[in-house]
């Protein structure tokens, strides 16, 4: 650690420093990043990779929950557009229960967080912004999985009521 | 009796390739339904009175004549399955050998269903099927769902359901096996 006089030029010192060739110059930001955000880097790219798989994961699991309730309703889908529902309509009730699964996951999972957290060894802080983000994420996956839900009403025959 | 006929099907068409031959369903049928009349239509089994049903409760296209509700051409060959939907919704009633009823949906929810899928408010569309419902001696069974209902009882919701629109046309797809005199009298 070095001390300037406050008369002193810090690019002329540390370009004079620089010359001697075994030793290097960092400002106090540049020894933050040091010691902090490249200890830190390994750590975040482990943890966004953790939460890109959770993610994955969450988008099959939800949209297989949703494609699955469809299907078991593709007879009343059927019916519907038997007694003439819009295509919209039946899409709307897809998105609707996407929606209902999403917005109770979230509020389920941020419950049980709030119970468990209390528990983890380390403190576990989540913001607003955090809880946004997660909002939105969920919607995210939602909607996939609602589309993915119209994708297969879409294809059901009216017809398929008589059968 | 009125002249003007309410469902007219003209010269409809209906083949289906099944491997190299080729079957005719329906081979040019004319068909006129006047408003108030019964009309029955019976023949041993495949000689196409479902497809004919089909084509006549705009369910599919024929592959070649028209089909007139009221004076409006609404379909004909290659004509579009949504468009179909539309005119179904608001001219055409229904009515299945099987109730088939939506099991997690009430008597009078089933019933609504028919005019809240036509943008009619839940309310007053609750309030016009508990009244169909009662017109079908079936009021004070507004609020079973369907597994706790007797086989006629919802075949009447379904009758119920088919009416809620005020549609011009009702076709049944088989006679009502379940009615008794008293509900088809009703």
């Amino acid at each position: 650690m070095a001390s300037l006089d406050p008369a002193a030029d810090p690019a002329r010192i540390a370009s004079a420093v620089l010359l001697w060739g075994d030793a290097n110059v960092l400002s106090q930001a540049e020894q933050q990043a040091l010691l902090l955000d490249k200890r830190l880097w390994k750590l975040r790219i482990q943890i966004l990779a953790f939460t890109g798989v959770l993610l994955v994961v969450m988008t099959i699991v939800v949209s297989l929950i949703i494609y699955m309730m469809t299907i078991e309703k593709i007879h009343q889908i059927a019916m519907l557009k038997l007694i003439g529902a819009r295509s919209w309509v039946i899409a709307s009730m897809i998105i609707q229960e996407a929606g209902a699964v999403g917005v109770g996951g979230f509020g389920f999972g941020v419950a049980a967080a709030h119970l468990v957290f209390p528990y983890f060894p380390r403190r576990v802080v989540i913001t607003p912004g955090d809880l946004t983000m997660l909002f939105l994420a969920v919607a995210a996956v939602s909607t996939f999985a609602g589309l993915l839900g119209i994708f297969r009403a879409m294809k059901v025959r009216a017809q398929e009521v008589l059968s | 009796m009125n002249n003007a006929p309410i469902l007219s099907v003209r010269g409809a068409v209906r083949h289906f390739q099944t491997g190299s031959a080729i079957v005719r369903a329906l081979d040019g049928v004319c068909l006129d339904v006047y408003p108030g009349e019964l009309i029955g239509i019976f023949g041993p089994s495949g000689s196409g009175k479902s497809t004919l049903l089909l084509i006549a409760g705009l369910l599919e296209p024929p592959s070649d004549g028209a089909v007139f509700i009221g004076p409006d051409l609404v379909s004909r060959a290659g004509a579009e399955l949504d468009r179909l939907r539309d005119f179904r919704r608001r001219r055409i009633g229904l009515v299945f050998q099987k109730a088939n009823l939506i099991p997690f949906l009430t008597a009078v929810e089933n019933v609504a269903l028919a005019l809240e899928i036509d943008n009619v408010p839940v309310r007053p569309a609750c309030a016009y099927a508990g009244e169909l419902l009662r017109a079908l001696g079936l009021g004070h069974r507004s609020d079973n769902y369907p597994a706790t209902l007797s086989g006629g009882e919802q075949q009447r919701v379904a009758i119920a359901r088919a009416l809620a629109n005020d549609p011009s046309l009702v076709l049944p797809t088989s006679p009502p096996l379940r009615w008794t005199a008293s509900s088809a009298g009703r």
